[in-house]
């Protein structure tokens, strides 16, 4: 690291990447869900994008832009999933769900950050071809996106019993019905990620 | 191909009280009425205050209209959730429940109806300032801000494009033929972005 990149902790480029990464979740949020498998059941990308943000930014910078996201959001632009926004998100249900996204980024980013060390260091990218060639690299990113799954469990649950007023018995069943959805959601996320890791080596881990 | 909504809010421009006042009156209204509803007994208090803000609303200018387009999204989910507390703790709960959660849905109504959205997300920078004590700076919450809205047409374009391409090849929308090349076209985006704003000076 420079003199000039340790004056800041957001670089320019670190912050261009927040705000875009931000944009993209909110595009993944309200853009109609594409349907998928037999039953053709549409699935938002919502929880894709905050899964994505955490392996391709990492956790702090995943973190600081699906927590951007939350707060335009809260603001009142029309972002979150079917196109909701506003403070009144924050007394909803789903509170505990969009409270949850920043964190579930920063966890997926840590976590991946831990699993996949060092990726820019001076081997050339030797590490990361024996991930690749050994298959681990996809189970290590998908690894990371469930340390993220979790998180989103605990606040939706946690959203629920608080402003739903439902017993945690309760909470808890009406929260596995997302299950399966954000279970393929984790799939694809680590799935994608490799690919845009392949694409830009360089900022994968750059933190 | 659609947008949708607007993102720049549904701000409608007007001369009632509510446009008038001080963005800081609204936000001390905001934290009375969160104040109000969280020490609330029980579901009389949000009831009203929902009343209240309603007749507020629609002498500030909302319509049926867009008070419809605010709330029935929310629809479905008060509804099983009436259901819920009816059956498991009767209609004195489920009022106090769905009550609460309709005040903010009306009260974020009003708020979009009366303030530009330009005005709120200054508000938001300037409600920022203590985040200097930590060392960072207010002014770049601002600029990620703008730079998050600014970027959103091309993201959505990016998806919607990809989209249309693998409608027009007649293949069957395959999730990640259709997120990774968007994901890796906006990273490229936000790098050449990230360039311009070092171009600029700025560090």
């Amino acid at each position: 690291m420079t003199n000039a990149e340790r004056h800041r902790s957001v670089t320019a480029e670190d912050l261009a990447n927040i705000a875009v990464f931000a944009a993209l979740t909110a595009a993944l949020s309200v853009l109609p869900g594409i349907p998928l498998g037999a039953a053709g059941v549409p699935l938002t990308l919502q929880t894709l994008a905050v899964f994505l943000t955490g392996l391709v930014l990492g956790g702090t910078r995943g973190l600081l832009a699906v927590g951007l996201y939350v707060l335009v959001g809260l603001i009142g632009v029309p972002v979150f999933a079917g196109f909701r926004g506003g403070l009144g998100v924050l007394a909803g249900p789903s509170a505990g769900y969009v409270l949850a996204f920043p964190f579930a980024a920063a966890a997926a980013g840590y976590v991946a950050q831990w699993l996949i060390p060092a990726r820019r260091a001076n081997d050339g990218g030797a590490t990361n071809a024996r991930y690749e060639r050994t298959g681990t690299y996809t189970l290590r990113l998908l690894l990371a996106t469930l340390a993220g799954f979790v998180v989103i469990r605990i606040g939706g649950i946690l959203g629920l019993v608080l402003n739903a007023r439902l017993p945690f018995q309760d909470a808890f069943l009406a929260d596995l019905v997302f299950w399966p959805g954000d279970l393929v959601k984790c799939v694809l996320a680590a799935v994608i990620a490799v690919g845009v890791h392949k694409a830009f080596p360089r900022i994968a881990g750059t933190r | 191909m659609s947008r949708g909504p607007d993102l720049f809010g549904s701000y409608s421009p007007g001369g009632s009280l509510l446009h008038r006042a001080p963005l800081w009156g609204k936000g001390a209204g905001i934290v009375v009425v969160t104040v109000a509803v969280v020490l609330a007994p029980a579901w009389p208090v949000p009831a009203v205050l929902a009343a209240v803000l309603l007749a507020a609303g629609t002498a500030a200018g909302v319509g049926a209209r867009e008070w419809w387009r605010g709330l029935a999204p929310a629809l479905p989910v008060l509804l099983l959730l009436t259901v819920y507390h009816v059956l498991t703790a009767g209609p004195g709960q489920a009022a106090d429940v769905v009550g609460t959660i309709a005040v903010f849905l009306v009260l974020t109504r009003v708020l979009m109806h009366t303030t530009p959205l330009a005005e709120l997300l200054d508000g938001v920078v300037r409600l920022c300032a203590p985040v200097r004590l930590v060392g960072a700076d207010p002014e770049r919450i601002g600029l990620a801000i703008s730079l998050m809205l600014r970027s959103i047409p091309f993201v959505v374009g990016a998806v919607g494009e990809l989209r249309d391409a693998v409608r027009a090849r007649g293949l069957r929308p395959n999730p990640v033929l259709l997120v990774t090349p968007a994901v890796i076209s906006t990273v490229a985006y936000a790098q050449r972005t990230g360039q311009a704003l070092a171009a600029r000076g700025f560090d």
